[in-house]
């Protein structure tokens, strides 16, 4: 039975790599005693796969992974288990069951989009600005000395460049600035829906 | 965090409601760099707080390289690194590990060294701490009450200080819920101990001298063990630790059953230790299912002779024969373990490593070996205390003549800088004056001195002159054998008398059979332990 779930990374956790991630997930999993497909081969491996890469220094509001289980659970009771374990700052929110018998395409394939939102201080806006030049901004906030800002953008698109020198060779963002991923999104005839709604399952909410 | 000896203790003090242990480690030059830039003293992992306001901090000593560090690690917390420059206010300051069987050149600054094995000493040195509160000379009077506490500043004790042993090691708690870092560190796996001490006897091994005498855990326990801190960490892999895990007397019960369970949660096994021999290679066979990684063996010396001189107890045709029995089993890479620089190595043995590597390429036209060349440090409470270190130049030329004589098709040779080794003798068979260089090595700049493109031997040679040592000198001195040694104050269990008999053995080439399969020898390690549990009982 394969799962599509969706989950959060907050906190110290953006400083964590797209493998970290993978191998804290894959234990959690462990943990939670839920029997989990592996895959074949010389070395078995658990079939977990995930989406689009979070660079280090960036935290995910909504990130997704397919995983696959060899019982019939309830997508509650999946993520209820695994938030139990789960370490601080990493949260399963929903999933859907992925129905048998269709072929999916993968979450790297079908997601093409992602919001990112950049906290920096005022006097940088005009900086970042230039670093977002083509993306398109879909919302923005002023408060204090700092400003919000929303843009949408290709999947692939450089987000932590946006808001860091490039000839800072570390690629960490600006020490005053912070980034967020707010949501990825698949483009069906024009239209951005959630990675979730575009399988034909019960979604559910966590 | 890979340390066993740290999981071990953070559990066991954290499972006493009384108090709290978090995680301090000497932060990477980069890091150390930063909390410079922003003017922040070191912290611990958990809750961030400056390691100064601890009422105890403990140092594991697991390596001479990394004293240095250590005098870095004050440093960076802002604690003074001699005991008599601290106050009431800093913390009590504790060292344990392997190197505090030789505290001296470490003792000016700490407060305290807990000899031997700390799972019980540990809670009876915080209960104290507990009880008499901040007057740390009334602390160190009551610790200086119990059993296996080094206090330097009490001056040399009128008895050697007897290490703390446990007799109930199958009983001791085996971690539960070991930390599991997201990084991947190395032995990033569960790790259960199986069997503590070693009594096969290699005579340059510290550990398996200190740590005598051999007690086993049962089967059961270790079974239960790996099925519980694998399933309270998500760790699918188990690595089954001990000097020689081969030797443990019910090994291929507990690989059996341990990789054939019913439960999913255990999918890897490993041996970080193993004899060579083809009942090892067998029980390496039952565990390796069809990815073969890779198979380590340490013969340590080329010529059989040399073997005996250091009590190795493996032939050659033990070597060749289990060669054999792993490339026959599908095993393409083998790993060996050699050193030079060993007590009365002549070319002779130097050569003859380079021949046993080619008798083992001879077997099978395919494989690929690895060979790692280690350099000789003699260390405290072994028969080969005595010895002096090979020089530099001569640690140059040995491993000229082998890298000049074995086979580099197919052989990927590994050795170490001699300038390292060195230093490392220097500092194992270190007095107190040895801490003055150790601190003035800081000074100069020394640190992490385990990773070569840190270590500089020209630090080392100024530190040591600056203090009026000669670094050469320290290293390759031969201590004579009827003066007091400067840790004569430590009581390994193992006694003295038998130590200069192993030593004498070793020249005239004489080996020593280990206890559990052949004669007792009186080592002492066991008998003033009352109670002692060496194994379970096999009724068959």
């Amino acid at each position: 039975m394969k799962f599509r779930l969706v989950f959060s990374m907050a906190d110290s956790l953006r400083w964590l790599s797209h493998l970290d991630l993978a191998r804290a997930w894959a234990r959690v999993f462990v943990r939670s005693g839920l029997s989990l497909q592996y895959s074949e081969g010389f070395s078995p491996h658990q079939k977990i796969a995930f989406g689009p890469a979070l660079p280090v220094g960036i935290s995910g509001e909504a990130e997704y992974l397919d995983v696959g289980l060899l019982e019939a659970y309830e997508v509650n009771e999946v993520v209820a288990r695994l938030n139990e374990l789960t370490p601080i700052g990493l949260l399963m929110q929903a999933g859907v069951v992925l129905p048998e018998g269709t072929k999916h395409r993968s979450l790297n394939a079908v997601i093409d989009t992602a919001d990112y939102r950049f906290q920096v201080p005022r006097r940088r806006e005009v900086e970042l600005m230039q670093g977002l030049t083509g993306a398109e901004i879909i919302a923005k906030k002023m408060s204090g000395d700092h400003v919000w800002l929303t843009a949408r953008v290709p999947v692939g698109f450089k987000a932590l460049a946006a808001a860091s020198d490039t000839k800072d060779e570390t690629r960490l963002p600006w020490r005053d600035a912070r980034v967020d991923r707010l949501a990825l999104w698949v483009n069906v005839d024009g239209q951005l829906v959630s990675p979730l709604s575009i399988v034909d399952g019960e979604p559910s909410g966590g | 965090m890979s340390n066993l000896g740290l999981r071990i203790l953070y559990e066991i003090i954290n499972a006493d409601p009384r108090f709290a242990a978090e995680r301090v480690f000497s932060p990477w030059t980069d890091m150390r760099d930063q909390l410079d830039r922003v003017d922040l003293p070191l912290m611990s992992l958990e809750t961030k707080t400056p390691i100064a306001d601890f009422d105890l901090l403990g140092i594991s000593l697991q390596s001479e390289l990394t004293y240095s560090n250590i005098i870095g690690l004050f440093d960076a917390a802002r604690i003074a690194p001699r005991a008599t420059e601290r106050g009431a206010a800093d913390p009590l300051i504790v060292a344990g590990g392997p190197g505090v069987f030789n505290p001296e050149p470490l003792s000016p600054f700490f407060d305290l060294f807990v000899i031997g094995e700390a799972e019980e000493a540990i809670i009876e040195l915080m209960e104290v701490i507990q009880t008499v509160g901040q007057d740390k000379a009334l602390v160190l009077e009551r610790l200086s009450e119990l059993e296996g506490f080094y206090i330097p500043s009490h001056g040399r004790p009128q008895k050697a200080i007897r290490k703390r042993s446990l007799t109930n090691f199958d009983e001791r708690p085996i971690p539960e819920k070991p930390i599991v870092p997201f990084l991947e560190t190395i032995h990033d796996r569960c790790v259960v101990e199986v069997t503590r001490g070693c009594g096969r006897g290699c005579r340059f091994c510290q550990a398996g001298m200190v740590y005598r005498p051999v007690r086993e855990r049962r089967a059961s326990t270790i079974i239960e063990g790996a099925h519980r801190q694998a399933k309270a960490t998500g760790y699918t892999d188990v690595s089954l630790a001990s000097l020689s895990t081969t030797d443990h007397s019910q090994i291929d019960k507990v690989l059996s059953e341990l990789g054939s369970g019913d439960e999913a949660d255990i999918r890897s096994i490993s041996l970080p230790s193993m004899r060579t021999d083809q009942f090892s290679v067998r029980l390496a066979r039952m565990i390796a299912g069809r990815k073969k990684t890779g198979l380590t063996f340490a013969p340590e010396a080329g010529t059989d002779r040399l073997r005996a001189v250091i009590n190795k107890g493996v032939s050659e045709e033990d070597m060749l024969s289990a060669a054999e029995e792993a490339f026959a089993a599908g095993w393409n890479r083998l790993k060996l373990y050699f050193m030079i620089g060993l007590p009365t190595e002549t070319d002779v043995d130097i050569l003859g490593i380079a021949e046993l590597v080619e008798k083992i390429l001879r077997l099978n036209k395919r494989v690929k070996l690895t060979v790692s060349v280690a350099t000789f440090v003699p260390k405290p409470h072994t028969p080969f205390q005595w010895v002096g270190a090979i020089p530099l130049e001569e640690i140059a030329r040995r491993q000229d003549l082998l890298k000049a004589n074995i086979s580099r098709k197919r052989v990927d040779l590994k050795w170490h800088e001699g300038g390292s080794s060195l230093v490392e003798s220097a500092l194992a068979r270190g007095t107190v004056r040895t801490g003055d260089a150790i601190e003035r090595a800081y000074e100069l700049g020394a640190r992490f001195d385990g990773w070569s493109d840190y270590f500089s031997l020209d630090i080392w040679r100024r530190a040591f002159a600056d203090v009026g040592l000669d670094l050469d000198r320290e290293a390759t001195n031969v201590l004579p054998q009827d003066a007091p040694l400067p840790w004569e104050h430590i009581d390994s269990g193992v006694d003295a008398v038998w130590l200069r008999q192993e030593y004498a053995r070793s020249l005239r080439a004489d080996q020593t059979e280990d206890c559990r399969f052949g004669v007792c020898t009186d080592c002492g390690a066991c008998t003033s332990l009352e109670g002692l549990e060496i194994a379970e009982e096999q009724n068959q």
